[in-house]
């Protein structure tokens, strides 16, 4: 059970610099699916490396199991407990094999061999790269690369996933791949804390944060957020299609309020028809 | 294209060579370094000139790559046969050139010098060519961990090695990229004198540097985040494996060596 929990956060690189992270509280339990939204520049990126302590707040706290970023001692089991994936692929790939790159948060945590090539065996199968175990980084696509890069964190057997825009660079095959994989992690209890600039990923998590200039503007369960398109399209998101005939739905007195899924949606359109 | 690439020398085939420790045949190449030079006479060189054709038949590499890797070498063994032919005055006068003569026993001193040289690039090439890079480096790494106490950092040292190999493909693909988008922009890498040649080459190295740079960022945050902290504490997955066959292949060798000796100074 890990609970993250930052209170006043204030972060900035250099004292001449204005704020990147302002008075920013926020407690996000075990096992909820969090996505972090927000324009470049807000902010979000700080936000998940100072979850992990790759950077410490300037004033406040950061807190991950009780255990605060601050402490040099926790700083390793603060990151073992919550990894984290990047956005390039080829930029977080280490080691020469899908296995040798698995193993290489193992054999950081000094966990031994035998260990290893269970977790290795047992991650690699989560995610669907246990028959590219030997195979190298440039003999893979991105998506598989990037499910090799959350095997790896897995094999740690962390509490909470931290995803910095893990599919903004993939193709449509990668990402639906890399959305799959967080679901069933999600299933499994896992805190997921998703970095992304895609409302249609948002759509599947439970709780959507957004940041402007270092602060959070919203903090909500998905289904409330997404009843008030004007507030992403007043900020020039570009909403899913099926939610932007709903919002002309709504707009005209059609429908009441938004749903999240589209096939429930349709659904729905087709019983208020035939009642029609 | 990238699919294909082998990175290293390494031939990727099955042979009792290629299932050699790492650690043996740096061992073996180090000893052999020294055998070769027992090699003084005729009977001599010919032994070695037999054990290392049966090295290389063993190895099961394609006899191309072995020329490929003495193509380097040539000018140098050429050179040396050709001082040795010149200034050895032994045996009878063969002919004479320029107002050098060349003797018989210089021509063979040459051939004996030329063989030797032309030995060790063999060995040298064998190892490269039989051991994957990783393994290479683990075995390096092996032999660099006594040294340790001395200050030498082999831990850094065999990563710094492990994640360069690795960055090859990746490196050369991005290369590719540049080039087609700086020809794109209108720069010609082909033409001109070798100054605009090389100033148009700065439009191409900045920005492989660049990114380059970039990138180490990128990967030493993804390490950090992953727990990196040095070799202190550290496991590791991959294990050499020191077998029976690998030290049958040291005694042979030094066995080999006793025989050279033996007939050279018995």
């Amino acid at each position: 059970m890990s609970t993250i929990e930052c209170k006043n956060v204030y972060f900035k690189y250099t004292d001449e610099q204005d704020w990147i992270i302002q008075d920013l509280s926020i407690t996000i339990k075990q096992g909820e699916w969090v996505s972090i939204l927000g324009t470049n520049g807000s902010g979000k990126s700080t936000l998940a490396r100072l979850i992990n302590a790759l950077l410490t707040p300037t004033s406040g706290a950061v807190t991950v199991a009780g255990k605060s970023t601050d402490d040099e001692g926790e700083i390793w089991n603060i990151r073992q407990k919550a990894g984290m994936v990047f956005q390039n692929p080829d930029h977080q790939f280490v080691a020469a094999t899908v296995r040798d790159d698995i193993a290489f948060g193992l054999e950081n945590a000094g966990v031994d061999r035998d260990e290893m090539l269970k977790r290795i065996a047992s991650a690699s199968e989560r995610v669907g790269v246990d028959e590219l175990l030997s195979a190298e980084p440039h003999r893979l696509s991105g998506g598989q690369k990037q499910r090799a890069a959350i095997a790896g964190v897995l094999a740690l057997q962390p509490d909470i996933m931290i995803f910095d825009e893990a599919t903004a660079m993939l193709d449509p095959k990668g990402r639906k791949e890399v959305m799959a994989t967080m679901k069933q992690l999600h299933e499994r209890g896992i805190t997921i804390l998703m970095i992304t600039h895609e409302l249609e990923e948002a759509l599947e998590s439970d709780r959507v944060v957004f940041m402007e200039h270092g602060k959070i503007i919203n903090d909500s369960k998905a289904e409330e957020f997404f009843q008030k398109p004007e507030f992403l399209v007043e900020r020039d998101f570009h909403l899913p299609y099926f939610l932007q005939v709903q919002k002309h739905l709504v707009e005209n007195g059609f429908q009441t309020n938004y749903l999240l899924d589209e096939d429930e949606w349709v659904k729905s359109l087709c019983t208020s028809n035939s009642r029609m | 294209m990238l699919q294909n690439i082998v990175i290293g020398q390494y031939v990727p085939v099955e042979s009792p060579i290629h299932r050699l420790d790492a650690r043996s045949k740096i061992l073996a190449v180090l000893l052999m370094a020294v055998v070769v030079f027992l090699a003084n006479d005729v009977v001599t060189n010919a032994i070695l000139v037999t054990f290392v054709s049966l090295l290389v038949l063993l190895s099961k590499v394609p006899l191309r790559f072995f020329i490929k890797g003495m193509l380097p070498i040539f000018i140098l063994i050429a050179f040396t046969f050709i001082l040795h032919a010149l200034f050895t005055n032994e045996g009878e006068v063969l002919f004479t050139v320029l107002g050098f003569s060349v003797y018989s026993g210089g021509v063979i001193q040459g051939l004996f010098i030329a063989i030797r040289i032309g030995a060790l690039v063999v060995i040298a090439s064998l190892l490269t060519l039989t051991t994957s890079p990783i393994d290479l480096t683990d075995g390096f790494e092996a032999y660099l961990r006594p040294f340790k106490r001395f200050g030498v950092p082999s831990h850094e040292i065999a990563l710094m090695m492990a994640i360069s190999i690795r960055l090859i493909p990746t490196l050369l693909l991005e290369a590719d990229r540049i080039l087609k988008a700086q020809s794109a922009r209108g720069a010609d890498f082909t033409k001109g004198s070798l100054k605009t040649r090389l100033n148009t080459m700065t439009a191409f190295i900045i920005p492989l540097f660049v990114r380059s740079f970039k990138r180490a960022e990128d990967m030493a945050t993804a390490m950090d985040a992953r727990g990196y902290r040095g070799g202190e504490g550290r496991t590791k997955l991959r294990i050499l494996k020191w077998q029976g066959k690998d030290t049958v292949a040291i005694v042979l060798i030094v066995l080999f060596g006793c025989t050279l000796g033996m007939l050279r100074y018995v």
